[in-house]
């Protein structure tokens, strides 16, 4: 299942390699914002700008109850501009919750495009934008 | 030089819409699936789409404005038809919101070029058409929507790929709109509204290159996806060119399995034929018709019963002969429609099919009054002319057809259908009611059979667990069919020394 429980410790396995072992916040913020990006980057064709930005308005809302001041950055981030906010928002905090929180993001919003385009199209995405990380989820082929 | 290019067809794999194209997708075509909302091109497009799509035939969908694309990809997926396996392997999905709503058609076009080049795409699909037009509407008044559409219809055309444009359009349209004149193939999805009832029907309005099946045909959308049901159109019967005379050889007999019913008949029904029964309710009809169903299947002639008002089980058990077993056998097949929005072509697609499937020589239609109520408002006004086409087609693939009609038992006047039917039928079975010396009675006639002779006798009937069991010619009495009947004198009465028939004529 494709629940944040399920994903975050795949999501900081991927983390933490991005930022390297013992990344000070702002490394672990960058590293976050470059995950955030290379997500959307393949989120994009399929569901367009407008379902990426719906996707994350709704990770942040729902990750808020745990890192309060992350959905004010989306607010602020309205703009077109919301990575940059998350990794303005990581980098004010302690390294330990710049990793919990940015893994939260990143597993929240996988959990929540699941929840609209159900877990086999989410893992394939997953998958392709991070092949060695996540493995898809096999379909069987119809005929 | 006789050669001329072949066009390659392709199957959608949209059940029935093959025939109603004229054989398939005109491969490199460039079509149009226009309709209101909610009407199904989205569903119908991506049917298509995916029973084409395969390695070396890629599909490029582009999706607009409109219908988000979460939600499309969370509905859609939900028919059996969307591989998900396929998804940005032999099927890609690309939104162009982005470039529709800042940059305009020349954008649009810009990127559907980049992403094709890139792709190569066997297939290509613009969902929703209709929101590109109304943004460049908005960018610049629309002014260049002529050139657009020329300009992608050509390169479309020179990148190889069969197209669709999807779009929510209104019939008054396609006088003006140019995309309606550069199109190939134009699909128009209906849905009709008749009271509460509502009805999907698809018209093909042009398919350059060959020949659609004319006219609107019914369609479903189920979780298989869509499945249209061709309009019946009879082929003309033409006599071949200088060819031989027509055979006048008498088609064989079937038994309905009631011994003095087949002798009424002049022995039997002729095959290929439809007979009617007719009577009111309780006379009989239906213990007739699975008789005559049941003698098939002793002879090897296996059945389908279409019925619409009990269920399978049901009629399998509570008729007075019991059809279960052959129906576990599969040498009887009931089919039990969905009620209240047929159409017509529906219920004659399941009936071929289970013909086919069967090989089956007889089919009962019991009733023609549940059938009528089965079907939409929308072609209960049309239905006389419908079961001539169904009767004549189901007739033309050889089987006999029995069909039962419901009567009220009135006195006053004699008809033989409520629906002015009878006129297509090749024989005519009566069935009724008598009270004769305080009692009730049952009798049957054979009011026609076609180019055959037969008895002309009122023979009183009844039914028991094996069946009906004709018995003797109603005696001495005339006024039968009056309610009102008495008793013939001797001097009036006719020799009987044979039972009396006459010859129905053709």
């Amino acid at each position: 299942m494709t629940t944040r429980k399920s994903m975050e410790p795949e999501f900081e396995r991927l983390l933490v390699r991005e930022a390297g072992t013992g990344a000070d916040a702002p490394a672990v913020a960058a590293a976050a914002r470059r995950l955030c990006e290379e997500f959307a980057q393949h989120l994009t064709p399929l569901i367009g700008d407008g379902g990426v930005t719906a996707i994350c308005g709704r990770s942040l809302q729902l990750a808020e109850r745990r890192f309060p001041g992350l959905a004010p950055a989306l607010a602020a981030g309205q703009d077109g501009e919301p990575f940059t906010h998350i990794q303005h928002f990581l980098e004010h905090q302690d390294p330990v919750v710049a990793i919990r929180a940015a893994v939260t993001v990143l597993a929240v919003a996988s959990e929540v495009l699941a929840s609209f385009i159900g877990e086999t199209l989410t893992r394939l995405l997953l998958h392709e934008t991070w092949p060695d990380h996540f493995d898809r989820i096999a379909t069987e082929p119809t005929t | 030089m006789t050669d001329k290019v072949p066009i390659r067809r392709l199957s959608t794999g949209v059940p029935g819409l093959d025939a109603v194209l004229g054989g398939g997708l005109p491969e490199f075509s460039f079509n149009v699936v226009a309709g209101s909302p909610g009407a199904g091109k989205t569903t119908l497009v991506q049917q298509i789409m995916f029973a084409l799509a395969r390695a070396d035939r890629r599909a490029l969908y582009f999706t607009v404005l409109g219908e988000p694309p979460l939600k499309m990809l969370r509905y859609q997926q939900q028919f059996e038809f969307f591989n998900i396996g396929e998804v940005n392997a032999s099927v890609r999905f690309v939104n162009l919101a982005k470039e529709a709503l800042e940059g305009g058609l020349g954008e649009v076009l810009q990127r559907i070029v980049q992403e094709v080049e890139a792709t190569s795409p066997a297939i290509v699909i613009v969902d929703s058409f209709r929101s590109v037009i109304e943004a460049a509407k908005r960018h610049n008044g629309g002014s260049d929507v002529q050139h657009f559409i020329q300009d992608l219809g050509m390169r479309l055309t020179q990148w190889q790929a069969t197209t669709f444009l999807v779009g929510e359009f209104h019939l008054t349209e396609t006088q003006d709109h140019p995309v309606f004149t550069v199109a190939d193939g134009l699909v128009w999805l209906h849905q009709s509204l008749d009271r509460n009832s509502m009805v999907r029907k698809m018209q093909i309005m042009k398919m350059r290159g060959q020949a659609p099946i004319p006219g609107l045909h019914t369609f479903r959308i189920t979780d298989s996806g869509i499945q249209v049901f061709p309009r019946l159109i009879l082929a003309p019967q033409t006599p071949p060119v200088g060819g031989e005379a027509k055979t006048t050889r008498r088609p064989p007999r079937l038994s309905l399995g009631v011994p003095g019913l087949d002798e009424m008949l002049g022995g039997g029904i002729p095959a290929g034929q439809s007979v009617l029964v007719a009577g009111p309710s309780g006379s009989g009809k239906t213990v007739l018709a699975t008789q005559f169903i049941r003698e098939g299947v002793r002879r090897g002639e296996p059945g389908v019963i279409a019925i619409f008002e009990k269920r399978p089980s049901e009629y399998a058990q509570t008729s007075a002969i019991g059809l279960d077993q052959a129906v576990r056998d599969g040498q009887v097949g009931i089919i039990h429609t969905r009620p209240l929005d047929l159409s017509i072509d529906e219920t004659q697609h399941e009936l071929t099919t289970a013909i086919d499937r069967l090989k089956a020589r007889r089919v009962v239609i019991d009733s023609l009054s549940g059938f009528e109520l089965a079907l939409a408002p929308t072609f209960r006004e049309d239905f006389r002319e419908s079961l001539y086409r169904l009767v004549a087609a189901l007739t033309g693939m050889g089987v006999t057809v029995m069909m039962t009609a419901e009567l009220e038992d009135t006195y006053t006047h004699l008809r033989f259908s409520p629906h002015g039917t009878a006129f297509l039928t090749d024989a005519i079975i009566l069935q009724r009611y008598l009270e004769l010396e305080g009692q009730l009675q049952r009798v049957m006639a054979v009011v026609k059979v076609r180019t055959s002779a037969h008895s002309t006798d009122l023979r009183l009937f009844e039914i028991s667990a094996d069946g009906i069991t004709v018995g003797e010619r109603v005696g001495d009495y005339e006024g039968l069919l009056t309610g009102s009947p008495h008793v013939i004198s001797h001097e009036r009465q006719r020799p009987r020394r044979r039972p009396h028939s006459r010859r129905s004529r053709s």
